[in-house]
């Protein structure tokens, strides 16, 4: 289905308030019916998107899909990925998901687009340089990513007659709250002394014409997406015109416990791993398959990073 | 008895500046020549930086040339294209990796960038895994191996794995079982091996045991305990051994790289027969570790 094709088949974006949401939510409402499910408010919502400010577990969801005409659901609730592990926020997250699913499954949703993240293989020491779809997800147990991913998995094999996708993008690069955005903007920004890793980005705009591209091929299945090339880390800090602070290792994990039961950051410790290791992720099967090719270069991805501005940075809480 | 530096062909002492100017010269272009054909790919996917990459370079060549006094055989066997070299290993500090790679740097025509891949260990070491990845040395993963060879890239392996590092000085030169996965490797992507025989590795530092204790504490394999280790500053330098490296002719294993461990076992012990082969060749040939 063509986006630019006017129809009745309406798109729910779940996370539609985030910034990426607004995005996907501006490129989509023009050509189809798009409801946006969030329970924050929608700011600069476009007049003829209706705006669900419900959670995906409550009732008012759930009547909204029992009302059929959902023809295709993107979830993209997890952009700021790595909450952290009280428990509470992640089996928030699951709870809603596995709703959401259900919801799918009972009321003849014909297409579901499930973004999670490349940060879902995890930063070990033995990762290749690229890691494909097949690659083990082993990021740390705290974050609820992998184990939506996992589930949107296990729903793409049970509904075989649902387009069921996932995507893994590359770390984000837009005005979106994500743990390495929000790490980049950190001032100055932390790194691990004598550690280096490269690291990817996919630029926004990118990410969403990956989307739209995944949900017309009628294809399913996970596919990885970055965008055009990588860079060290400390390359990437250098371009956005930050000053790096170098932390020893053994130091930087206890050190973000204790920032972090101060409130002073919001990071999980583990995070301290992805700026270790490499994590990168190869989009050579969405390449192929769908013949997706990034359209801005790396320069761009950087200065759209730059966009989140200096508003907010410091080391107080994003 | 005659002085080394006559046996070495040098008479006066100003051979040995001219030498060495003309030596510079002529790594400085060879290095100058594989970094712009490296430029115009863009930037590499692995880290690699050209500038340090360089600098790494033409360091260790005055090693290879004046320090270790290279000596290097058979590298007309070394087929243009993506290749697997496979080699002996000795020594956590793999100084041996160095001098192929500068062989193929130095000695080849036109002249060849040769990317190593080392143990996954070697990640978990602030500053050397940063280093590593500048000048091109990538984890050793199936992964790794198959898009550097689609690269185009020269690889050079080491298939005792741990076993092979972990060795003291009274296992020289007594290979240790090899993996087959380099064979798996060059059957997928038809390409073919070059076994290297290298001798000179064992004695540049005499290892008599390991540290094994509380190791796995800072996540890193036993610690060789060194004969010359206890002499200060200079007790960290490997031994002016004289490297031998002899290049076999190129073998292409073919048949089907999912076949049974058995079959590729055969091939990989094939390969370690003729490295062990030209060890005893380059063991024949010296007199002793330091000529």
């Amino acid at each position: 289905m063509s986006p630019r094709a006017k129809d009745n088949a309406v798109v729910a974006i779940c996370g539609a308030a985030g910034h990426f949401g607004r995005l996907l939510v501006r490129r989509l409402h023009r050509s189809q019916p798009v409801v946006a499910i969030d329970d924050r408010p929608f700011l600069q919502r476009p007049a003829d998107v209706a705006h669900r400010q419900s959670e995906l577990k409550s009732r008012h969801t759930r009547n909204l899909f029992r009302r059929g005409g959902i023809h295709t659901v993107i979830y993209i609730g997890g952009c700021s990925q790595f909450v952290l592990g009280d428990g509470e926020q992640f089996s928030f997250a699951i709870e809603n998901f596995a709703r959401l699913l259900e919801y799918c499954d009972r009321y003849n949703v014909s297409r579901l687009l499930v973004l999670s993240a490349g940060d879902v293989y995890g930063a070990r020491p033995g990762n290749s340089q690229f890691l494909s779809e097949n690659a083990p997800l082993l990021a740390p147990e705290f974050s609820a990513f992998r184990d939506i991913d996992i589930m949107a998995q296990t729903f793409l094999w049970k509904r075989p007659d649902i387009q069921t996708l996932v995507l893994r993008p590359a770390h984000i690069a837009g005005a979106i709250r994500s743990a390495f955005v929000r790490y980049l903007h950190l001032s100055p920004v932390p790194m691990l002394l004598g550690y280096d890793p490269m690291v990817q980005l996919i630029h926004e705009e990118d990410l969403v014409d990956a989307i739209l591209l995944a949900l017309q091929s009628g294809r399913r299945g996970v596919y990885n997406v970055a965008g055009a090339g990588c860079l060290p880390l400390s390359q990437l800090v250098q371009m956005l015109g930050k000053t790096a602070i170098q932390v020893p290792h053994v130091l930087a994990k206890p050190a973000l416990r204790h920032m972090n039961k101060l409130r002073m950051l919001e990071f999980h410790p583990a995070y301290v791993d992805y700026l270790r290791y490499v994590c990168m992720v190869d989009d050579a099967g969405i390449r192929a398959d769908l013949g997706y090719r990034p359209k801005r270069s790396l320069a761009e991805s950087v200065d759209a990073i730059q966009l989140w501005g200096a508003s907010h940075s410091g080391w107080g809480m994003p | 008895m005659p002085n080394p530096l006559h046996r070495a062909g040098f008479h006066k002492p100003n051979d040995i500046v001219a030498d060495m100017r003309r030596f510079y010269d002529d790594a400085s272009a060879r290095i100058e020549y594989v970094s712009s054909g490296l430029a115009s790919q863009g930037p590499d996917p692995f880290g690699m930086n050209l500038e340090q990459l360089r600098k790494t370079a033409i360091t260790a060549a005055f090693f290879y040339r004046y320090y270790f006094r290279c000596e290097i055989t058979g590298t007309e066997n070394i087929p243009e294209g993506p290749v697997l070299l496979v080699a002996n290993h000795a020594g956590q500090i793999p100084v041996d990796a160095v001098m192929i790679t500068l062989a193929l740097l130095l000695e080849t025509t036109p002249p060849r960038l040769c990317r190593s891949l080392v143990d996954r260990w070697v990640h978990r070491l602030p500053f050397i895994s940063k280093w590593y990845a500048r000048v091109g040395i990538a984890i050793g993963t199936p992964e790794n191996a198959k898009r550097l060879l689609q690269l185009g890239a020269a690889i050079l392996t080491f298939p005792e794995g741990m076993a092979g590092v972990q060795k003291n000085i009274f296992e020289a030169y007594r290979l240790k079982p090899f993996g087959s996965g380099f064979v798996r490797l060059a059957m997928s992507q038809n390409i073919p091996i070059v076994p290297v025989s290298v001798v000179g590795s064992e004695e540049q530092y005499p290892t008599l045991a390991h540290w094994r204790h509380g190791m796995h504490l800072w996540e890193m394999p036993p610690f060789p305990l060194w004969a010359h280790m206890g002499i200060p500053l200079l007790g960290i330098l490997p031994l002016p051994v004289k490297y031998r490296i002899h290049f076999a002719e190129a073998r292409c294993f073919a048949g089907d790289p999912d076949d049974d461990d058995e079959v590729m076992n055969r091939h990989a012990d094939d390969t370690k027969r003729c490295i062990q082969q030209g060890i005893a060749s380059l063991l024949q040939q010296r007199k002793n570790a330091f000529f």
